[in-house]
């Protein structure tokens, strides 16, 4: 038998799929603060750290990896889901069109309540502004050098993958 | 070699796996066809082919510990797929890269307008069904309906404030 699959491992795993509830309890109840969502990861951690030391088996290297790696992989999904319900722009779209815009023109006036596609843009200048990814001076917008290590990264792996301009 | 090593190279090999078709296959179809089943497919077929070498070697491996590693690796690949796919942020700074680092108000709007992420927004909205476009008005179809009503249900519950 070389595929080994026993109860530690099953109890590091499955402590941490059952311990993810923390994370979403933690995140509702402070919604709307940005450090809620690390602070839910760090709680659920401690939480599936402590569920898998009481609960008996005693856990080996392999499976607090096995664990650990799922922890990260179920943040890292519910991030992408947070991400996308909080900037995602087709979804922002769709809510227009169910409020009752219909053309180009209108959704483009009507996008997130009336701000206005041009929120869109800025808001995500000032996300650039806020890492110190892009800087603006006098209305010009100058990429720092942060900013230039991140797009040359960006574009090598565009260029590799043939993704395109993106965005 | 240390515990947990072998699992380690084995789902680095299982995502390697992956990775050399899933890219392949993306360069090829387009991104936005190369899109979830078919990474997910692709994600099993390299798990199952480096269980499938463990077991011809005949290397005991902890079965479920490759399988989190490589499911930790590929939700870290799909962060960044989509980041640099659909990344608004990204494409400005991609935008500042090709210009020299600068841009004034009328090249932004020239090299990347709302308008223009609207478009191409609409047309990809338009590619997944899940709405519809007749003599330039927009509508959600029945699936973009189920879509929207998923993400209220969850929005209802973890968001507060703007969107967009």
């Amino acid at each position: 038998m070389t595929w080994m699959l026993d109860l530690p491992q099953i109890v590091a795993t499955g402590a941490a799929v059952a311990t993810f509830p923390v994370l979403l309890v933690a995140q509702a109840a402070r919604r709307g603060r940005p450090w809620a969502l690390i602070a839910g990861a760090a709680l659920q951690a401690l939480v599936w750290v402590a569920v898998v030391t009481l609960l008996g088996p005693r856990l080996g290297p392999a499976d607090w990896l096995a664990g650990g790696s799922l922890l990260v992989a179920l943040w890292l999904g519910w991030f992408q889901v947070i991400s996308v319900l909080h900037r995602g722009f087709s979804l922002q779209l769709m809510v227009e069109l169910a409020k009752g815009a219909e053309t180009r023109d209108e959704l483009a006036a009507r996008y997130a309540n009336g701000r206005g596609l041009d929120w869109l843009l800025d808001k995500r200048i000032r996300g650039l502004e806020a890492v110190k990814l892009a800087r603006r001076h006098d209305q010009v917008l100058q990429i720092t050098p942060r900013g230039l290590f991140v797009a040359r990264i960006a574009r090598l792996y565009k260029h590799l993958t043939g993704i395109g301009a993106g965005g | 070699m240390v515990e947990g090593g072998i699992e380690i190279a084995l789902a680095g090999l299982a995502f390697a796996i992956f990775l050399g078709i899933h890219v392949p296959v993306w360069m090829r179809l387009g991104a936005y066809r190369a899109g979830f089943a078919l990474m997910v497919f692709l994600w099993a077929l390299g798990l199952v082919a480096a269980l499938g070498v463990a077991r011809w070697l005949e290397i005991p491996v902890h079965v479920l510990t490759v399988i989190a590693i490589d499911g930790c690796l590929m939700a870290f690949y799909m962060h960044l797929y989509t980041g640099m796919l659909r990344s608004v942020s990204l494409r400005l700074l991609g935008e500042l890269l090709a210009h020299d680092g600068e841009l004034d108000p009328s090249q932004l709007a020239e090299v990347y307008s709302p308008a223009a992420m609207l478009d191409g927004r609409l047309a990809w909205l338009v590619e997944q069904g899940w709405i519809g476009e007749t003599e330039g008005r927009y509508r959600l179809t029945p699936s973009g309906r189920r879509l929207l009503q998923r993400r209220n249900r969850l929005a209802s519950f973890f968001v507060e404030g703007p969107t967009g």
